[in-house]
């Protein structure tokens, strides 16, 4: 069933390591998961994906930061960061996305992108 | 310098510091190859074939398909990028086009829009390019130097290596860390999916292995394909525990239970599944249904 | 004005244009129109028409050159093509085959 969370607590909700959901998570806190998620997610909160996580999920989030794998589209409304370590296939949406070196991805990106004045008259994608 | 100046120009002797760059009022429309880097200050429209390194400039503006090296951008790039190496989008870049290298990093601020994947560049295509063009002394990087530059990357750092094998061989099938009969046994077995994911790095030809990789990587089941899309049913992990007691299709990941059975008992620090997966009775599931949370006792 | 030098491994097959000071060490084939000035250094080759307003060839250039101000082939420049420009100063060494137009 969904896991829903109304009351924000101190401490952020952990999805220890050894810990498998099948199924929906939705909430309004930061989240961090260590385990492995089957399904989707829907935060509006920091999605913390720690290294030794696996996801097969979509995530709907605020940001995320990814040091685990995933598979499934991350959407987030501020910042997607793909840390080294950080296996990914999927396609990525957020106006910021950060992919550090040692990151692997696979999939597509889109953000904003503004090019020049110059440019959009020749070309458009 | 002033303006008409009678070939005053700085360095007037050919190769020593000639640093190749493309000015900001200069534009470059066809194609543009060589075996030194360049700096794109201006506008370079068509292809580019470097066997070194790509500089666009914050101002500088590259419409083309990019065959380089490396390519730093922090200008704006309307194309494909393929490197060797490494891509790199600085904060002020502006990418719109697919990018394909084993490396690729994106810095906080880069605008990016198109597809990522991070194999070694496409060798068909790079030497069906090359013929497709006149290639000048461009011709003479066509198929072998990518490749071999393609491999070495890839054999590069070894403590890069371990960390990658670890992953793969994480996700990949768990029949890795079992005693080679059984892996063997199993890794025929495996009815559904395709091969385990593999990732950027894994070597495109399959008579490249990675020399550090630890002993459990099996060579047998690996397809050197590059990765399968994450179109679906990438199944990561099959156990014969799993699939013999749960029929139920499983999209992807079949090991969850065993995997969890076995990180029991392992270090969970590193990628799980480094211990050797013993068949273990699958835990008790708690409630069937469509959700399910499975409690690893 | 900025300067954009072309290294001596670089190919371009196609046009390079703009106001920049063009210093080709490299191989360009197509057609070069640079406002100020073009030198092609020893080594360089040019296999383009070539438009601009100082042209100095010290290398190789296959093709026709007009310049606006002036146009010089140095010693051990090659140039094959015809050269209209209203002042040109053809050195002692270089080899040159085709017309010269300096009328204005």
């Amino acid at each position: 069933m969904a896991v829903s969370v109304s009351n924000p607590s101190t401490a952020p909700c952990n999805i220890g390591p050894r810990i498998a959901i099948r199924g929906t998570i939705t909430g309004d806190e930061d989240l961090i998961v260590e385990g492995r998620v089957e399904g989707s997610i829907s935060l509006s909160g920091h999605l913390a994906i720690a290294q030794v996580a696996v996801l097969e999920a979509d995530l709907e989030v605020d940001s995320i930061d990814v040091h685990g794998q995933v598979d499934g589209d991350i959407v987030a409304q501020t910042t997607i960061t793909l840390h080294e370590g950080a296996r990914v296939v999927g396609n990525l949406r957020a106006p910021r996305v950060v992919i550090a070196d040692g990151a692997q991805f696979k999939g597509t990106v889109e953000m904003d992108v503004q090019l020049p004045a110059s440019i959009t008259r020749q070309q458009r994608r | 310098m002033a303006q008409k100046t009678k070939n005053n120009l700085p360095s007037p002797d050919a190769s020593a510091e000639v640093v190749t760059h493309i000015g900001s009022g200069t534009r470059v429309v066809g194609r543009l190859s060589g075996q030194e880097d360049i700096r794109v200050h201006g506008t370079v429209e068509g292809v580019v074939r470097l066997g070194a390194a790509l500089f666009v400039e914050p101002e500088g503006v590259v419409l083309a398909e990019v065959w380089a090296h490396d390519v730093v951008v922090s200008g704006t790039v309307v194309g494909n990028i393929h490197a060797e190496n490494a891509v790199v989008l600085t904060a002020t870049a502006r990418v719109v086009g697919d990018l394909r290298s084993p490396r690729i990093s994106l810095e906080p601020g880069a605008a990016f829009r198109g597809a990522i994947s991070m194999d070694p560049p496409d060798v068909e295509a790079l030497e069906a390019e090359a013929s497709a063009s006149r290639g000048y002394g461009a011709s003479r990087s066509a198929a072998a130097p990518t490749v071999r530059g393609a491999i070495s990357e890839r054999q590069a750092p070894a403590n890069g290596e371990t960390r990658r094998a670890q992953a793969p061989a994480r996700t990949q099938q768990s029949s890795v860390r079992l005693p080679p009969r059984r892996a063997q046994a199993f890794t025929a077995a495996p009815t559904r999916a395709p091969e385990p994911r593999v990732w950027a790095r894994e070597p495109v030809r399959p008579a490249q292995r990675l020399p550090a990789a630890p002993v459990a990587f099996q060579p047998a089941p690996f397809q050197p394909s590059s990765f399968q899309p994450a179109e679906d049913d990438t199944i990561i992990v099959q156990h014969a525990a799993i699939r013999s007691s749960d029929d139920r299709p499983r999209r992807r990941t079949g090991a969850l239970p065993s995997d969890l059975a076995a990180e029991r008992t392992s270090d969970l620090a590193v990628g799980a599944g480094d211990e050797p997966r013993k068949k273990l009775a699958r835990p008790k599931t708690l409630a069937r249904g469509k959700h399910k949370v499975e409690r690893v006792d | 004005m900025a300067s954009t030098v072309i290294g001596s491994s670089i190919v371009i097959d196609g046009e390079i244009s703009g106001e920049d000071h063009l210093v080709v060490h490299g191989t360009v084939k197509g057609r070069i129109n640079v406002r100020d000035s073009l030198v092609v250094e020893n080594g360089g080759l040019v296999e383009a028409t070539v438009e601009s307003s100082t042209i100095t060839v010290n290398g190789t250039v296959n093709g026709d050159i007009s310049a606006s101000e002036r146009a010089e082939l140095r010693p051990n420049s090659t140039v094959i093509g015809d050269i209209r420009a209203p002042r040109i100063l053809i050195a002692d060494g270089a080899s040159f085959k085709g017309n010269v137009d300096m009328g204005g």
